[in-house]
């Protein structure tokens, strides 16, 4: 059997793009999500591979989405594999190793500093392995209860549960509102596109030893306001009307998720930032308030103080640098990776 | 050389090896020529671990091209693929 990887053309491979895509990753509307994901990213359109069967037939795919990135306090594009799937009848991982190996060519070729994967599980792993590397860092979810109606009910029952329920809520919001914000800060909803003060923000806070996505006012524009897949809401902290600092969050059923949360001053301001947060929820009857982060993310004491506990690791990231390039120098120094959901997402 | 011997002993300690590594294919008593890939009792990290014993049983080098479900996806194409792999290594026609 001879497989051999193809570059796709993403306009005139497309319908056979969407079926690859449609036999393995069966959860996501590809037609819906494809012109913005795929075309419009600002940081440059993304780079996508077939492996091909004998016959000519795509049997998998894998794509690299361009991210700008700070990169040790320097601007940088670096691409992240999505998209990736391989027909059950190929899963002999040589071809998911072919193709994992064709996202290194933009990096080898210095079109990209780095490329990064997010395996989600432990198998997941097995062509890293193959490839010769292990995880840079690994994932973890965090989540603070925001009312405990439902869990109590389905624990006591309807009668017992409810006054149990009633008065855990009333403690849940006692302790939130001991977390007192700096003087002079106010918070709220931001709608509409984001501005020219959101790329101030991003240029303002530090990444000097640190990887971070960019946050300009394109690349949020793009992720979250032109995005036709999710929607997102977003929490401002302004002193004097600068913008100091934001979390952005998007909701499922009974559950919201922290995507982002940026700023300056964020150990005084974030505490606040998220307590107006976790009231502007708790109305809206939600259960748990959750956040992704890496182990060593600096916003994990911000979550603690917050009342947001460790629940569970999560996916592991493993990035690839050019050997002897200056991405790989930085990348191999004990750089802290500060990835939020939102470096981890589309 | 005797082939057909060669691809005996191969084939029983493939075979010995999967048993003995993986727990599922002794729960279901696998044939030789039972889809492990399909059915489950070896994943990708399985196969890491075929590929290690190869290597190291057989000597035998395992390219990303060669790790198909063609050469892998059960214990005769396995056996198989080593065969094929030793007659094409260099000095074993002597």
């Amino acid at each position: 059997m001879t497989l051999a990887i193809t570059a796709v053309d993403l306009v005139a491979d497309r319908e056979e793009l969407f079926r690859v895509l449609k036999r393995n990753l069966q959860d996501v509307s590809h037609e819906v999500r494809f012109s913005w994901l795929y075309l419009e990213n600002p940081a440059g359109r993304a780079r996508t591979w077939f492996i091909r069967d004998s016959t000519g037939d795509a049997v998998g795919v894998t794509s690299l989405f361009p991210r700008a990135v700070w990169l040790a306090g320097t601007p940088a594009v670096c691409g992240q594999v999505g998209d990736f799937g391989v027909d059950i009848g190929f899963r002999s991982l040589g071809p998911a190793t072919m193709l994992q190996r064709a996202t290194f060519e933009p990096v080898l070729r210095g079109e990209l500093a780095f490329c990064y994967d997010c395996p989600p599980h432990e198998k997941g792993m097995a062509m890293f392995y193959r490839l010769g590397l292990k995880e840079d860092c690994r994932m973890h979810w965090y989540a603070k209860l925001l009312r405990t109606d439902r869990q109590l009910k389905r624990i006591l029952g309807d009668g017992v549960g409810g006054a149990s329920a009633r008065a855990a809520n009333l403690v849940l919001r006692i302790i939130s509102r001991g977390i007192k914000g700096p003087s002079g800060v106010e918070f709220g909803l931001h709608t509409g596109d984001f501005g020219p003060e959101f790329s101030t923000l991003d240029e303002a806070v530090s990444s000097s030893g640190a990887v971070r996505i960019r946050r300009r006012a394109e690349d949020l524009n793009w992720r979250y306001r032109v995005n036709p897949y999710q929607q997102f809401e977003t929490l401002t902290a302004r002193r004097n009307g600068e913008l100091i600092a934001y979390v952005i969050i998007s909701m499922t059923d009974n559950d919201a998720s922290v995507i982002d949360l940026f700023g300056r001053e964020l150990e005084t301001v974030g505490p606040a930032l998220l307590q107006n947060l976790a009231e502007l929820l708790r109305p809206r009857g939600l259960d748990t308030l959750r956040a992704l982060v890496t182990g060593d993310a600096r916003s994990i004491p911000l979550l603690r103080q917050n009342g947001f506990s460790h629940r569970a690791p999560a996916a592991r990231v493993v990035a690839f640098s050019a050997p002897g390039s200056a991405a790989d120098r930085v990348l191999k120094n004990g750089l802290r990776w500060d990835f939020q959901h939102c470096d981890v997402i589309a | 050389m005797n082939g057909v011997a060669d691809n005996k002993n191969a084939t029983s300690q493939i075979r010995e090896f999967v048993l003995q590594k993986f727990p599922l294919a002794r729960k279901r008593k696998v044939a030789n020529d039972d889809n492990l890939l399909e059915s489950g009792i070896i994943d990708s990290l399985g196969v890491l671990d075929l590929v290690a014993f190869l290597q190291q049983e057989f000597a035998v080098a395992v390219a990303d091209e060669d790790l198909t479900p063609e050469n892998f996806q059960n214990i005769e194409c396995m056996a198989r693929f080593v065969e094929r792999s030793v007659e094409l290594q260099p000095g074993s026609a002597e």
